[in-house]
């Protein structure tokens, strides 16, 4: 009795103690996440170059958004298509060949493992340094024309044409498809066994087993996948900024890198942050959807 | 015998088509070999092997301060894997094993945070970082990963916490030690696979990371601060650095920042695999 008592006195300060461990990531959320949104929020709606000055200089309250859809629209609308377009194509044509790939190297095999390390080996390839290979692989004298020459094709314009520069872009994504063969894998190995195996006795051929077993098995990843996909393609940017040069500036001329130059190079926090919200919307709006739709995903255990 | 013969032609037919796609993969890889050790002369010609073998890519690249980028990259990622492996370890003990009021919301809301959009933060931190005066320094790349390491990596760490018997945390409370000593005696020891994973995919997304320096690093008067990914943009749009541009030196440049991230891969390939697919297969 008299130790239950003792405890019970203890209780607030114990509790104190064991939320001081999370305290790191409950600052860091306020300051790092909460704060930046709601200050840029504010900063949507007011007028504010930080080359005039280091507060923001009026509340404009609409305006900004205003001028996205009006003045600005003709460079927004355009960058808004570019992304739009880069992620409607991508973003099934990155998942179907990660899943085509993974199917032939989910099952142990003599050499499987091998072949997994080796088509993951250009996702080491960092960012920077991919732009300036692709860059010159590309080229006139690059490789890729070289070989295309070689086999009796035209040579191809890719990054030096606004026309062929998405089509190029694609490309060069395609060698980081590695990262989601890992996935899908993972995903398929964990598709027990004995489901296999009693399909098999049934006499299933690998179309059944592909349609019937594999792809339903693997819904929770598709899931995930486009989830991820849909937000990562909205955002890209860093990995166009060394291939997008004067001869293709339409044609790879992403949302991000709009807004990463309102807000970097011209000082325009004000119409930056708008920006910035209005993507943010946009994600949050196709990523809410997805969610809701989501009724054709098999979960083996209820979360 | 015929279902033999068309198992083993199916088998080969799969190696056959596995070696195309790998040879294809690798193809990027092995260009940027030959581009690296191309000579000055011979970078712009339309050959498929070097004219000329030369070294004169890295020569450039180590005349060009290409050192003293690693250094700053590597000072950059060191505080940042110290702050992520620190304080995520922290708060991931505080997730799992003790208990606090609203411990359940306070989880909720640091999972919300995985759902948002990554590089929409970085463009909404901007203005914050100007306002506290952090942009051209290392501050915005290395503080926020002492304030819990990100969320991902607090689930991660959390998850594997939780395979650590709650009996031996018992017994040591009972042999008088504190939840701190618990955590640092017991706890972490028991946990270094997934801690090691997450300093690993630090270290890497740090030496890779293009879009936080752009952002926050890029401004006049903190050339000197500048990571990799950073002063090889800089550099190779500099007139100063107009070797910068060549493709050999690109190359070679490329080829240096790529081998620890290849020598990390193949040594930790296994602890690699299995930390992505924890965070989302199980997750």
């Amino acid at each position: 009795m008299a130790l239950q008592s003792k405890r019970r006195k203890l209780k607030p300060l114990d509790n104190f103690t064991s939320f001081l461990f999370v305290l790191p990531a409950v600052l860091g959320i306020l300051l790092f996440t909460l704060l930046p949104m709601v200050s840029s929020l504010y900063y949507s709606f007011t007028e504010y170059n930080t080359m005039v000055s280091a507060s923001p200089q009026k509340w404009v309250g609409l305006a900004n958004y205003k001028a996205i859809f009006t003045t600005e629209w003709p460079k927004v609308g355009h960058a808004l298509g570019v992304t739009a377009l880069y992620s409607l194509i991508t973003i099934p044509l990155y998942m179907i060949i990660g899943f085509a790939l993974a199917l032939p190297l989910f099952r142990e095999a003599r050499g499987v493992r091998v072949f997994r390390t080796l088509v993951y080996l250009p996702v080491l390839i960092p960012m920077i340094i991919s732009g300036y290979l692709w860059n010159d692989l590309t080229q006139s004298y690059g490789h890729i024309n070289q070989l295309l020459v070689a086999v009796g094709l035209k040579p191809y314009a890719f990054f030096t044409s606004n026309d062929t520069a998405m089509t190029a872009f694609i490309l060069m994504g395609l060698f980081t498809v590695g990262g989601n063969i890992v996935l899908w894998v993972a995903q398929m190995k964990a598709i027990p066994d004995s489901m296999f195996e009693a399909a098999k006795l049934e006499g299933a051929r690998y179309p059944t087993l592909l349609l019937r077993i594999i792809i339903p098995m693997c819904t929770p990843m598709i899931f995930y996948n486009l989830v991820l996909s849909v937000v990562n393609s909205l955002q890209t940017y860093a990995s166009a900024i060394v291939v997008r040069t004067h001869l293709n500036a339409d044609a790879l001329d992403f949302y991000v890198g709009q807004v990463y130059s309102k807000i970097v190079e011209m000082s325009d926090l004000g119409l930056g942050s708008a920006m910035s919200w209005l993507l943010f919307a946009i994600i949050a709006i196709i990523a809410g959807v997805t969610f809701k739709f989501n009724k054709w995903v098999y979960y083996e255990e209820e979360m | 015998m015929t279902a033999v013969v068309k198992r083993r032609v199916v088998l080969g037919a799969k190696y056959v088509v596995l070696s195309v796609v790998c040879l294809l993969f690798l193809f990027p890889i092995f260009v940027m070999f030959l581009r690296a050790f191309t000579a000055d002369d011979f970078v712009f010609a339309s050959v498929f092997f070097p004219v000329e073998w030369s070294i004169s890519g890295f020569r450039y690249a180590v005349d060009g301060g290409v050192f003293r980028l690693v250094l700053n990259t590597v000072a950059v990622a060191a505080l940042t894997i110290v702050g992520t492996a620190v304080s995520s370890t922290l708060c991931a003990y505080g997730f799992s094993k003790v208990k606090f009021k609203g411990q359940s919301v306070v989880f909720g809301v640091v999972i919300a945070t995985l759902m948002l959009p990554a590089v929409c933060m970085q463009l909404q931190l901007y203005s914050q970082y100007f306002n506290w005066g952090w942009i051209g320094t290392w501050l915005p790349l290395c503080v926020p990963a002492f304030f819990g390491g990100g969320a991902t990596n607090i689930f991660l760490v959390r998850q594997y916490m939780k395979s650590v018997p709650n009996s031996v945390c018992e017994a040591a409370k009972i042999d008088g030690a504190n939840k701190f000593t618990i955590y640092l005696r017991i706890v972490l020891p028991m946990c270094m696979p997934i801690v090691t994973y997450v300093m690993i995919i630090t270290f890497l997304g740090c030496w890779n990371d293009l879009m936080g320096p752009l952002m926050y690093l890029q401004a006049s008067g903190s050339e000197h601060l500048y990571t990799l990914s950073l002063g090889i943009y800089m550099k190779s749009l500099d007139p100063e650095f107009w070797q910068w541009q060549f493709p050999n030196v690109q190359m070679a440049i490329g080829l240096l920042m790529m081998l620890p991230c290849v020598v990390l891969f193949f040594l930790f390939q296994k602890n690699l695999i299995d930390g992505v697919t924890m965070g989302s297969v199980k997750g």
